[in-house]
């Protein structure tokens, strides 16, 4: 057997009678099964509100009225897992990573292993390719687990649904692959396992908070926004430097009045404005591309709920929530272009991730 | 067996390993002595493949470290210092999975296992390797040194931390391991351990060769000054010994210690028997590597 594969199988097994490993897993199953099961409350009433919308549908096109309302994708009932998963997803991967190489250097065990006929670079190949294994194992249990709850109480998933169950998971996937690089990572840098997990954890924090503190950050950054001068109408108003209910590229913005009301106006604006949150916005969506938790939130919004961008409707007035309207969610294949850079995000971090634990892991000095 | 040309490591600007020049003869026990912090763990490091010289070369029955470390390891055993095992594993897995990554057939890796279990004394110890003494893992380490029945088998600081037992068992398979052809290479703080299983030794201070050959040959090499002791006990007071090429003389009721330049023993019996005396002990008091070997490396400590 080639020295990779020993080494995967050894690993593999190893985390199947880790008790931190055990005891996170149990954890995400517990809460895929909370998730799906609050979820599925949540999609039975809007599925009898669906049938509700149907029966008066039905009645009004027979006064000419063309409105069809959306039935609600199955999707929904994962919402809830994602909010959560957003925040504590990351566990998983450091767990199973932050002590894959740290742990050998402590316990001496590493000078054992290179002292056979095998290269370095097998033995790191190995212990990715063993802890990659295990964690897509882990997330495949806890999504089929979830499936399973679903087809149990009678929810049959569409071929959309599937199509989009299956893209989510291969992202859930690349989100928790991208923290196990940055635990390996962190591993083969720490001299001991403390201080391993500990820079795993920073980093997972600092990936929590970035996109809480991105708007601050470019507040710090930029100064002041100007004030926004509206000459179309001679009228002025002040943003006090938030970007709520205002959007638009090229100096024409699109005022949202919110509150479900769908009217919009177009003006143009000042160019000292329009550059301004231009580059503001620039720079906050690039410090939410480097975090990890805001790029799976971003994939989620698109894949899980339906949305057409990954700004999320809550947080940008600007952005439509076609489900909530009782219109057709954007397809999938349409929408995909869009999570494009999170997507690309995440694979960055974890080729970076793999390729600082294996240049570190290669000149390594074991004394 | 092994040879070195003048291996080098340097970290961070300083010389660990200075322009090591070595050669080890198939079948040799050779103890690689030196004080704590010398190079020898980064000597054998290079020597087994783990550490990349920063010159120089190392090999192993005539291959290449650097260019085949495969090669290498293939035909040596290693049994490092602060041994660490999987310890979740009982001493037979953590065997069986190294044995793995040599060409052993399932059957073969498990009958060899076997073997090596019990002439460590492991054998039917079940339990998990973390529960472990010190002497425990030494004797598995010695086992997992042996898995692929090398032909050179290094050993660093083999008997550190056990007790005069373990010291006993450890000294015993050296030997037993020398008597069946193996060539070992083992590195030690201790004189009296190398003394113990030595055929060979390497003195190695501050990253340098500083003496290398037989225990004897060493203890000329390493001896600065090659002055010797004379005793001598005669029947009666004995005379005032006058030859040149003495340096000093301490007497005693009938004896004397002499402290000369060279070996006058024939003129020191011939004048005691001028003297009407017998001669009753006349011998050269060798200084002994010990004393040799903390002299030049701590100064005399």
């Amino acid at each position: 057997m080639r020295s990779e594969f020993i080494i995967a199988v050894k690993e593999f097994k190893d985390y199947l009678s880790s008790r931190a490993f055990l005891a996170i897993f149990g954890l995400l199953v517990l809460i895929m099964i909370a998730s799906i099961v609050t979820g599925t409350g949540t999609y039975n009433e809007r599925l009898s509100t669906y049938n509700s919308e149907l029966t008066r549908a039905a009645s009004a096109a027979s006064n000419g009225s063309t409105f069809q309302p959306e039935m609600p994708s199955m999707m929904l009932v994962f919402e809830s897992f994602c909010s959560i998963f957003v925040l504590v997803g990351w566990a998983l991967p450091i767990v199973i990573g932050f002590s894959l190489i740290s742990k050998e250097k402590e316990s001496g065990s590493l000078k054992l292993l290179l002292a056979r006929p095998t290269f370095r670079d097998s033995i790191i190949n190995g212990k990715i390719l063993g802890s990659t294994a295990i964690l897509v194992l882990s997330l495949a249990a806890a999504f089929l687990v979830g499936l399973a709850i679903l087809l149990f109480e009678g929810i049959i998933p569409s071929g959309d649904d599937l199509l989009r169950l299956i893209t989510f998971f291969i992202l859930v996937v690349l989100f928790s692959v991208a923290f196990l690089a940055i635990a390996i990572a962190a591993s083969s840098l720490a001299k001991n396992s403390t201080m391993a997990i500990l820079i795993a954890l920073v980093i997972a924090l600092f990936s929590i908070m970035v996109p809480y503190f991105s708007d601050s950050i470019c507040q710090v950054a930029l100064g002041t926004a100007p004030t926004a001068m509206i000459p179309a109408t001679g009228s002025s108003s002040s943003t006090g430097g938030s970007t709520g209910g205002i959007s638009g590229p090229g100096g024409n913005i699109v005022v949202n009045y919110g509150g479900g009301r769908n009217n919009t106006v177009q003006m143009q604006i000042n160019p000292e404005y329009t550059s301004y949150m231009n580059t503001r916005n620039s720079i906050t969506e690039a410090l939410d591309l480097i975090s990890p938790t805001s790029d799976l939130t971003g994939i989620s919004n698109v894949v899980v709920s339906g949305e057409q961008n990954p700004v999320s409707s809550s947080g940008m007035a600007g952005a439509f929530n076609f489900r909530q309207r009782g219109m057709s969610a954007p397809t999938l294949g349409g929408t995909l272009p869009s999570i494009l850079p999170q997507v690309l995000s995440l694979i960055v971090i974890a080729i970076a991730g793999f390729a600082i634990s294996y240049a570190k892991f290669i000149r390594m000095d074991v004394r | 067996m092994i040879k070195t040309t003048n291996l080098t490591k340097v970290y961070d600007g300083v010389k660990a390993v200075d322009s090591l020049n070595l050669a080890v003869d198939k079948g040799d026990v050779f103890g690689f002595l030196g004080p704590n912090g010398s190079g020898k763990t980064t000597t054998m490091g290079m020597m087994i493949g783990e550490i990349e010289p920063t010159s120089g070369q190392c090999f192993i029955k005539d291959i290449d470290v650097l260019r085949h470390p495969l090669d290498v390891k293939r035909i040596i055993g290693y049994m490092p210092d602060g041994l660490g095992f999987y310890e979740n594993l009982n001493a037979r897995q953590n065997l069986k999975f190294f044995s793995e990554f040599y060409d052993l057939p399932a059957a073969k890796a498990d009958q060899r296992i076997t073997e090596l279990l019990k002439y460590v004394g492991l054998e039917g110890v079940e339990k998990k390797t973390e529960g472990y003494s010190r002497g425990m893992k030494q004797r598995l380490g010695l086992a997992q040194a042996l898995l692929n029945d090398p032909e050179v088998i290094f050993m660093d600081e083999p008997t550190n931390g056990l007790d005069p037992q373990g010291v006993m068992q450890v000294r015993n398979i050296i030997k037993d391991l020398s008597n069946n052809g193996k060539t070992i290479f083992f590195s030690s703080h201790i004189l009296e351990e190398v003394r113990q299983v030595s055929k060979t030794v390497g003195i190695i201070s501050r990253g340098k060769l500083i003496a290398h050959g037989t225990l004897d040959e060493v203890r000329h090499k390493l001896q600065k000054d090659q002055s010797m002791t004379i005793v001598v006990k005669a029947s009666g007071p004995l005379p005032k010994f006058t030859d040149p090429r003495i340096i000093d003389v301490s007497y005693y009721d009938g004896s004397a210690t002499i402290h000369t330049k060279d070996d006058i023993r024939d003129d020191i019996s011939a004048e005691i028997e001028r003297n009407h005396l017998h001669v009753r002990e006349l011998r050269i008091e060798e200084r002994s590597l010990e004393d040799v070997f903390l002299e030049t490396i701590y100064g005399g400590a």
